[in-house]
């Protein structure tokens, strides 16, 4: 069965206003083209679910896309600095407040896992002491609770289910039925992928079946798993995909420096996101020099 | 002597606590850094764990952005996922120590990298744990790097904990659940080594570099800075350990790092 669509169908059909999506994808293979379609769209009122909330999460807050936020941190790693406009959601309201709900990366892996194991929690490490335990918002008292382990009698913390409606997932290669590759270190990318019970896939390259049945250790979503498959090529700039291309951690700098202030990232968005029709417009933009200085060669 | 920054004397004391042989835990930040100078002074045969689940085995020339940026690629002796090294060694218990950066650190030890103030109306709203809170929660052996000099950067107690220390001091740690061989050892800052007293779990002055005085350190911490009867002193560098300190700052500063001073 041929899946495939362009981003702008798959976020007009799959993506709808007010749900929970979780973008794949720790610092690496981040769903930056997702994400700017989400906004080109105009989509509202969404709960991100993201382990490394990064700049794609900034972008996505800016833009007013977000109601909500589940996530371990978010951030501009390249400074580092702040991730400005979360500062400012967070700060001042702008653009609108945003609530935010906050795990240590272990145990929102541990709530990831649980909800693509089917179980109906999962044990994770110490929390207690820690603000993580002692502020809730989103998941109130259901964050993390306390019980003494029924075999040893210590105290166990333990983490609901993090399932979102939609998973969105950034992958190396594809076939058309959605069979999806991911190789490197993953990050949590296994677990996310899986979170949720509808998943869209973007890939680098569209592959032959043939290909995906040569090296199926590659694989992280079998085609069942799959709804949509979009060919996005740079898909995860300024992020960085393994044996395709390097982090652009100059691009992330200008953005730290672009986002200081509310017309800075306004005109950020105009120029790479509103103002580019999609991400071939994007690569376009980009530069075939730039893309060149990324592209992965054979030694780091 | 050979002239230094306390901030590199930070950097040099860090990468001394590798042994050649480790496999440890690498925070982002400093720890990336210390770790590095380690690999190439003293310690080539280290493993470098990551968050995102690689595994470095040998030094890479270029430095990365963070633990998990793939330019690490061809230094990788592993590369799975979060499960397997945040989750796995770690929290197993398979590596001798962790480093963690400590922009904000308590005399208990609890760092704070998530808000300046009140957490739901903060002055200032920093990145948030990440792995830090799992760092404080499993790690073995858990030594804190902090570039700090003034007492915002070592409040009595911090606004928010981010990573836990000893929390409240005493047996508090142990009865929030967290395991008795888990723990701060030593904070490594570019005031001097602190370590923590084994009953009251207070940091004390432990140790200091060539030059320091004692009075300025005690007026630079947010509490009552009780120092050990016989500090220890830790010796100048030398002319290559200083070499090396520098070129790894000067490597990370053109990859964008802000680096202290410069």
């Amino acid at each position: 069965m041929n899946k495939l669509r362009t981003m702008k169908e798959a976020v007009a059909e799959f993506v709808q206003d007010g749900q929970s999506v979780l973008i794949s994808g720790f610092s690496i293979n981040q769903g930056y083209a997702f994400a700017h379609e989400i906004i080109r769209q105009k989509k509202k009122d969404l709960t991100l679910i993201r382990s490394s909330g990064d700049i794609l999460a900034d972008q996505l807050i800016g833009a007013g896309c977000l109601k909500r936020v589940i996530s371990p941190y978010v951030w501009n790693p390249t400074g580092p600095s702040s991730a400005y406009c979360f500062r400012r959601a967070i700060e001042k309201g702008i653009p609108h407040p945003i609530e935010l709900e906050e795990f240590s990366f272990a145990s929102f892996c541990m709530a990831i896992y649980a909800a693509a194991h089917g179980l109906p929690f999962m044990p994770t490490y110490p929390l207690e002491g820690t603000g993580i335990f002692q502020h809730r918002s989103i998941l109130g008292p259901d964050k993390v609770r306390v019980m003494e382990s029924p075999f040893s009698g210590e105290k166990v913390c333990l983490v609901k289910p993090l399932a979102p409606d939609i998973c969105l997932v950034h992958v190396q290669r594809a076939d058309p039925e959605g069979n999806a590759q991911v190789w490197g270190p993953l990050g949590d990318i296994r677990g996310t992928a899986n979170a949720g019970k509808r998943v869209i896939v973007s890939a680098e390259e569209i592959v032959d079946p043939a290909t995906i049945l040569k090296e199926p250790y590659k694989t992280v979503l079998p085609g069942f798993r799959v709804a949509a498959v979009v060919h996005e090529p740079w898909g995860a700039h300024p992020s960085d995909v393994f044996e395709y291309y390097y982090r652009d951690i100059w691009f992330q700098a200008d953005y730290g420096s672009a986002s200081r202030t509310v017309e800075g990232f306004q005109k950020f968005l105009e120029e790479w996101v509103y103002g580019v029709e999609n991400r071939a417009g994007y690569l376009k933009k980009l530069g075939t020099k730039k893309q060149g200085e990324l592209r992965w060669r054979k030694q780091g | 002597m050979e002239k230094f920054t306390p901030f590199e004397m930070m950097i040099l004391t860090a990468a001394k606590q590798i042994k050649n042989g480790d496999a440890l835990f690498v925070g982002f930040h400093w720890p990336m850094v210390a770790s590095r100078v380690a690999r190439r002074l003293h310690a080539p045969d280290i493993y470098s764990v990551y968050e995102g689940g690689g595994v470095e085995r040998t030094y890479c020339p270029v430095m990365p952005n963070t633990g998990a940026d793939l330019i690490l690629g061809p230094h990788l002796a592993f590369a799975g996922e979060t499960y397997d090294t945040l989750c796995g060694f770690l929290a197993a218990g398979h590596l001798r120590l962790s480093m963690i950066d400590a922009p904000m650190v308590d005399r208990y030890g609890n760092i704070n990298s998530t808000c300046i103030g009140p957490y739901r109306q903060p002055k200032a709203r920093l990145a948030g744990s990440g792995g830090a809170a799992d760092l404080g929660a499993n790690s073995r052996k858990l030594i804190m790097l902090s570039d700090r000099t003034t007492k915002d950067g070592y409040p009595a107690r911090v606004d928010y904990v981010t990573t836990p220390g000893y929390l409240d001091g005493f047996d508090s740690r142990i009865k929030a659940g967290f395991r008795p061989d888990t723990g701060p050892e030593m904070i490594i800052s570019c005031l001097g080594l602190f370590k923590f007293d084994p009953v009251s779990k207070e940091a004390y002055l432990w140790g200091v570099y060539p030059g320091a005085e004692v009075e300025k350190i005690r007026t630079s911490v947010g509490w009552e800075l009780k120092v050990a009867d016989k500090l220890a002193a830790i010796p100048p560098p030398e002319t290559e350990e200083m070499k090396v300190v520098r070129e790894e700052l000067d490597i990370a500063e053109s990859r964008l790092w802000k680096i202290p001073g410069r």
